[in-house]
C-alpha cells in the first residue's frame, strides 16, 4: 500500500497517491476527512465531497481497468482549501474515460422508462459547484470544486 | 451489513443498518430480491439506521421499485436522516418514491 507522500504547507494543500483498490480508496477517504477536519470545513461540505469521492473512486476501481490494475498503477489526489473553494483533484492511469460525457439521466421520466445508469455522475454534478475533466500525461484528471461561499443546493433537474 | 426484517400484517418492513455504498448495497439488493421472490408485495424500507447512501444504494431502491411495480406491489420509504434525504433529493429520487417521515405512515401508505 502506497502511503502519504509529502504534506505541504497549509496554504498549498495536500497531495497523496493510493493504490487503485478498495483499500486505497479507504485510505483516500481517511486522508480527505483528516484534511477537512484540519481546515475546519463545514460538515455538509465534507459529506458532499466524501460522497463525490466515493462515486469517482469507485468508478476508477471498478471500471477503470480491464482486469487487475498493472503494478505501479496509482490514483493521485490533491486537496486544497484556500481562496473560498474546496478543490480536490483526482487522477488515475486507467483507460481513457471522461465520466462527464455520459448524458445526465432524465429523472423526470416515469419509473418504467428510466435506465439506472449515469446516476453516480449525476450525483457528482449535483453535489459540486464545478467539475472538469482533462486528459494529461496518459491520466484521467477530474477537478472537483465546491464553492465554500455558495449554497450548493438543487437537484439534478435544476430545481431545489 | 445487518438487515432487519419484520412483518406487520401484510407489510414487510426492512431496516438496513449502516452504510449503503458500493460494497454493502449488493447485500441489500440480494435480500430484497429474495423477499420479493418469496412473494412479498408490500414493502417498507426504513432508513432510520442508514447513515450514508451513495448511488449504489439508490440503484438498489430503483431496482426494487421497478420489480414491485411490475408485480403490482407497493413500496414506501421512511425514516430518512437528513444526509440520506439530501442524496435522494439531489438525485431527483424523492419524487419517484412514496416517502414518509414515520414508519406507521409508510405502512399505511402501502396498505392503502
Amino acid at each position: 500500500m502506497r502511503g502519504l507522500s509529502e504534506s505541504s504547507s497549509r496554504e498549498s494543500g495536500q497531495r497523496l497517491a493510493v493504490d487503485p483498490t478498495t483499500a486505497g480508496v479507504a485510505e483516500a477517504f481517511g486522508a480527505f476527512e483528516a484534511f477537512a477536519v484540519s481546515r475546519g470545513l463545514p460538515e455538509a461540505v465534507r459529506r458532499r465531497m466524501l460522497l463525490v469521492l466515493d462515486e469517482v473512486l469507485s468508478n476508477v476501481v471498478h471500471h477503470g481497468f480491464e482486469g487487475p490494475p498493472p503494478a505501479g498503477s496509482s490514483i493521485g489526489l490533491t486537496f486544497a482549501a484556500g481562496t473560498g473553494e474546496l478543490v480536490v483533484e483526482v487522477s488515475d492511469d486507467g483507460r481513457a474515460f471522461n465520466p462527464l460525457d455520459a448524458p445526465p439521466p432524465d429523472t423526470t421520466l416515469p419509473l418504467g422508462v428510466r435506465v439506472p445508469g449515469g446516476l453516480g455522475i449525476a450525483l457528482v454534478r449535483a453535489m459540486l459547484s464545478r467539475v472538469e475533466y482533462a486528459r494529461r500525461d496518459h491520466r484521467n484528471v477530474l477537478t472537483l470544486t465546491i464553492d465554500l461561499r455558495a449554497d450548493v443546493s438543487g437537484d439534478v433537474n435544476g430545481d431545489s | 451489513m445487518e438487515i432487519r426484517e419484520e412483518q406487520q400484517d401484510a407489510v414487510t418492513v426492512v431496516t438496513p443498518i449502516g452504510r449503503l455504498d458500493s460494497t454493502t448495497s449488493p447485500t441489500l439488493d440480494e435480500r430484497l430480491a429474495a423477499i420479493v421472490a418469496g412473494g412479498a408485495r408490500r414493502l417498507v424500507i426504513d432508513f432510520s439506521q442508514v447513515d450514508y447512501i451513495s448511488s449504489a444504494g439508490l440503484r438498489v431502491m430503483l431496482v426494487l421499485a421497478k420489480k414491485l411495480k411490475d408485480g403490482h406491489g407497493a413500496l414506501a420509504l421512511c425514516g430518512m436522516p437528513d444526509p440520506v434525504r439530501e442524496v435522494f433529493s439531489l438525485a431527483g429520487f424523492l419524487r419517484l418514491f412514496a416517502v414518509e417521515t414515520a414508519r406507521p405512515a409508510a405502512v399505511t401508505r402501502v396498505t392503502a
